[in-house]
């Protein structure tokens, strides 16, 4: 019975050495106690359920007197046989049992030989530890785990300990047990197996008296066991009791079969099964896989399971041996639409001379659940070569029910399809290759080169054919038939114009489609023989729209036109929607002459200003799409004349200038006389003068005033001398004057007065003067 | 007529591989059609008002919230395209829903067959428009053989399985209440919402 180190054996078997060593070493003082103190214990409790306890008797001869063997032995054996009823209730263990013999040769009699070195253990004592730990275990083992790979052990017991102890019956003491130990012991509380380990050391700590030594010792074991059971938290390598989870776990989804596909981890191992459990977003557990339970094949089907196939859903397997079971391996959710793969579509085909007919069969059962929704969304690609020498490929896209046309009479094709969803980016699997041979030549070749056109009323189909005097007729189908798959040859519907037409036209009125799109079919027949249908010809109404010409509606007003473009009228006098955004060219002329101004606009209502009044104008209109790429323009409306009004307008301003010229002129006469008056009255009187007035000014001062000139003063001069000489007396007759008398030669100066400048030379005579006159 | 069949022989391969691909690409721009997709659309969310007289009050009672996923109408999308992909898958489930079991409505038949072409117009449009522009990514990335693996592009979004589990709803919905009348009404009621909703947000993420 060899253990390696990680088994959880090991550290309790390491920690029960540690305490045999420790309590060799202490003072037992309180080991009796203790020792009596947990055998009543024990004692009570025989009687009930086994649990998770290390009666503190498994520590061989740690305290067992001599004395007490048998009573040990018996106790052992029956918490060993208690123990060993268990595995009826609980899962199979990760670990096989020990034999049953183990337990009794575990107990040696009396203590190893001190001091037993810590590390290597005794089976004896490996074993009785490992079935304890087996029990422990056992239960939570299989639940406890949820993801695959080796599970933490520590992790494991712990629930282990937790989940078991409740479990079991009596877990009042367990509980009572736990928490003293807990307050005995902190320091391998600790540790994750604390519950377990209580009793011991709960035992240890009793026993210890508080000696620094015994800290010490204490604290090493701490460290020991720390450890030591440090490398058991690595996962597991056991000797061929634990199973691996599988490998390569994969999900492949082809139409409806849904399958999951593993690899078993380990080759070496036989007589494996599996198990496969589902879970679906609405319910929180795991469901077991109906048919998937325990099979021995490496894959499992789950298209059986009706889920809705946009929902998540999430799988796990794992294998099984025996009691043994792997960790579950868990697929990362998905979708399953998601994950589908397209698979290969059906294909039926019928030869023609020159044509192949196609007819596919979508993807999946006619009642697929993955494709419901999807039935007529497909777009089929196909890929087809001719069998010989060249086999040049050529890829197209068809319709589920379509012809392949220009082929070649009495040749080998092969082609393969496959269906597309472009959405989601699904391109499906290739169809297996299919091969057929195309027909000896007909007699009468199909018709070819069909067109359609059209007109304002009709639409006219022309097509060509090789040979004289044959009767033709056509056919139509609704266009959103071709994207069902199945047979649509009985929805073909007759042209009724165009049956039994001798040429090779034939003409229909606009009415018999209405909006959509539309396919057309010649068959030429000549009484006897009937070729094959033409190429299907697709026809678009939308694209095939003819633009009715409008109305136009010409009125003029005071001297400008307005237009008036109306929508056109069918002829059944239904007005016709255009929705399409029409610019309107409107030509314009004036009728005698010939030049045309064209304009362009989109409004329906215009007006042309400045025209010259009484003369008369035309207009003509159509209707244009001037849209990138599609250029369409309608026939021109009819011309419509209107002769302009005379100027409406000039003849009111002249009558109102006339009014106003009325009103204004009196007031401007009156104005005209006010003024004529004031300039009369300035500058040209009327009225004379007072006489008065007259007197003073007409002689003197209007003379003097007007007339003045500043002639000099005629002074009333005697003149005294007529010679040089002077004399003095005959000059005192004239005193009443006083008139300077000047001498000769003042006489003959005018304005002198001075006298002693004149007085040089007559002297004397001036002094006579002057006497003189004083 | 006098053609020898050697050269006809000849000349039938480019030919034929010119005519399949014509055929196959349709040489119909995604940007043209775009006029003609958000034409018919409106037209079809009108229908899906007219199609009906009025909502019945009695079903009033067994109206069920169907949740549709909000952030799939967010106008913060990385990717404009992640909003057309959306409508593309909305467009292909009413579509389905439509094409199925309607005999039990009450909607008259002129009126189911207008919505059954509408919804098939619209599918048609925004396929060819996706399917363009997937093409143009692949130009650059290696296509596939064998469709067994995803690649890094064609990483599904969430959202789309979101509105996935959305349709399923309706779906179940209608099964449940075994295709009555009622539950028709109900169901056409909330893709009409469906549909205003998306339409809008496209719209809105248009004019960015």
């Amino acid at each position: 019975m060899a253990y390696s180190v990680s088994h959880p054996a090991y550290f309790h078997n390491v920690h029960n050495l540690l305490l045999r060593y420790l309590n060799h070493h202490l003072d037992g003082g309180l080991k009796l106690f203790t020792h009596k103190g947990r055998r009543s214990q024990l004692r009570g409790r025989r009687s009930g359920a086994h649990r998770a306890r290390r009666p503190p008797d498994s520590l061989p001869g740690a305290r067992a007197p001599p004395a007490q063997p048998p009573r040990k032995q018996a106790l052992d054996a029956s918490w060993f046989d208690s123990g060993h009823r268990r595995p009826s209730r609980q899962r199979s263990a990760r670990r096989t049992r020990p034999a049953p013999g183990g337990a009794s040769s575990f107990q040696p009699p009396s203590l190893p030989p001190p001091p037993p070195p810590l590390f290597p253990k005794p089976p004896g004592a490996a074993a009785r530890a490992g079935e304890g730990d087996a029990e422990l275990e056992a239960a939570p083992g299989a639940t406890g785990n949820r993801k695959g790979g080796g599970p933490p052990e520590p992790r494991g017991l712990r629930t282990t300990s937790w989940q078991s102890l409740a479990r079991r019956r009596g877990t009042e003491e367990a509980a009572r047990r736990r928490s003293a130990a807990h307050a005995a012991g902190p320091t391998l509380a600790r540790l994750p197996l604390s519950a377990r380990r209580s009793p011991v050391a709960e035992d240890v700590t009793g026993r210890a008296s508080g000696g620094p030594q015994m800290m010490l010792a204490v604290l090493g074991a701490t460290t020991l066991m720390l450890v030591a059971g440090a490398p058991w938290v690595l996962p597991a390598a056991a000797e061929g009791t634990n199973l691996k989870s599988p490998q390569n776990v994969e999900v492949y989804i082809v139409d409806d079969s849904c399958i999951l596909k593993w690899s078993e981890s380990d080759e070496f191992v036989s007589n494996v099964t599996f198990s496969v459990d589902y879970q679906i977003p609405e319910i929180d557990d795991w469901i077991k896989l109906p048919g998937c339970q325990y099979v021995t094949s490496t894959q499992c089907d789950f298209s059986s399971l009706q889920l809705n196939v946009y929902d998540e859903v999430k799988l796990r397997v794992r294998a099984e041996k025996g009691n043994d079971t792997s960790p579950w391996y868990e697929v990362d959710s998905f979708i399953p639409f998601q994950k589908a793969q397209i698979g290969p579509p059906e294909v039926h085909l019928e030869a023609e001379d020159r044509a192949v007919i196609l007819n596919i069969s979508p993807p999946g059962t006619q009642d697929s659940v993955m494709w419901a929704m999807d039935s007529s969304s497909f777009t089929y690609s196909l890929v087809i070569w001719k069998n010989s020498s060249s086999g040049e490929k050529r890829t197209e896209t068809v319709y589920p029910r379509d012809k392949i046309y220009k082929l070649s009479p009495e040749t080998t094709y092969c082609l393969k399809v496959r269906a597309r969803l472009h959405v989601q980016r699904k391109v499906g699997l290739y169809s297996p290759v299919s091969c057929i041979n195309t027909t000896v030549e007909n007699k009468l070749p199909p018709p070819e080169n069909i067109q359609i056109d059209s007109n304002n009323w009709n639409y006219i189909i022309k097509w060509d054919y090789k040979y004289e005097n044959m009767t033709f007729q056509a056919q139509w189908l609704y266009g959103y038939l071709k994207k069902f798959p199945g047979k649509h040859e009985d929805k073909w519907k007759q042209l009724p114009d165009c049956e039994n037409v001798k040429t090779t036209q034939c003409v229909f009125p606009r009415s018999t489609f209405s909006r959509g799109i539309y396919f057309v079919r010649v068959q030429a027949s000549n009484g006897n023989n009937t070729s094959l249908w033409s190429e299907e010809k697709r026809f678009d109404t939308e694209i095939q729209t003819i633009i009715l010409p409008p109305l136009i509606n010409l009125k003029s007003v005071n001297g400008s036109l307005r237009v008036y473009i109306g929508a056109p009228k069918e002829s059944e006098n239904k007005s016709v929607d255009q929705p399409y955004r029409l610019t309107y060219e409107i030509n314009f002329w004036e009728n005698t002459s010939d030049t045309k101004s064209k304009i362009l606009q989109k409004k329906t209502d215009f007006t042309f200003l400045n025209l010259k009044p009484l003369t008369v104008y035309c207009v003509k209109a159509r209707a244009l799409i001037l849209e990138e790429k599609w250029n369409k323009s309608s026939d021109f409306s009819d011309t419509v004349c209107e002769k302009t009004k005379p100027g409406n307008t000039s003849r009111t301003l002249l009558i109102a200038g006339i009014c106003i010229a009325l009103l204004i002129l009196p007031a401007v006469v009156y104005v005209v006389r006010v003024l004529w008056r004031c300039i009369n009255y300035v500058f040209f009187p009327s009225s004379k003068p007072p006489s008065a007035v007259d007197e003073y000014f007409s002689e003197h001062l209007l003379k003097n005033l007007l007339l003045s000139t500043s002639a000099e003063q005629i002074e009333r001069c005697f003149v005294i001398e007529n010679t040089n000489t002077v004399s003095a007396a005959e000059e005192t007759n004239h005193a009443g004057e006083d008139y300077k008398k000047y001498g000769s030669q003042t006489s003959q100066d005018s304005g002198n007065y001075s006298n002693e400048d004149e007085n040089s030379g007559s002297g004397l005579s001036e002094e006579v003067l002057l006497q003189g006159a004083v | 007529m006098s053609v020898k069949p050697d050269v006809i022989r000849k000349c039938l391969w480019p030919a034929c591989l010119v005519g399949l691909f014509i055929k196959g690409i349709l040489s119909l721009d995604c940007n043209f059609l775009n006029i003609h997709l958000s034409r018919v659309t409106w037209q079809n969310l009108r229908l899906l008002s007219v199609m009906s007289n009025s909502f019945p009050i009695e079903c009033l009672r067994e109206n069920k919230a169907f949740e549709l996923p909000e952030e799939i109408l967010s106008h913060t999308q990385p990717v404009k395209n992640d909003i057309k992909e959306a409508f593309y898958e909305a467009s292909v489930q009413a579509f389905n829903i439509f094409s199925q079991y309607t005999f039990r409505s009450a909607w008259e038949e002129k009126h189911l067959k207008q919505i059954q072409i509408g919804l098939g117009q619209q599918l048609q449009y925004l396929e060819q428009c996706l399917e363009e522009e997937e093409k143009e990514n692949e130009d650059m990335k290696e296509m596939e053989e064998e469709g067994t693996k995803h690649s890094a592009m064609m990483v599904p979004r969430l959202s789309h399985l979101e509105l996935r589990r959305y349709f399923n709803r309706i779906d179940n919905f209608l099964k449940e209440k075994k295709y009555s009348h009622c539950a028709w009404e109900i169901v056409r009621v909330e893709i009409r919402r469906c549909f205003y909703l998306l339409l809008k947000s496209m719209a809105l993420l248009r004019r960015k």
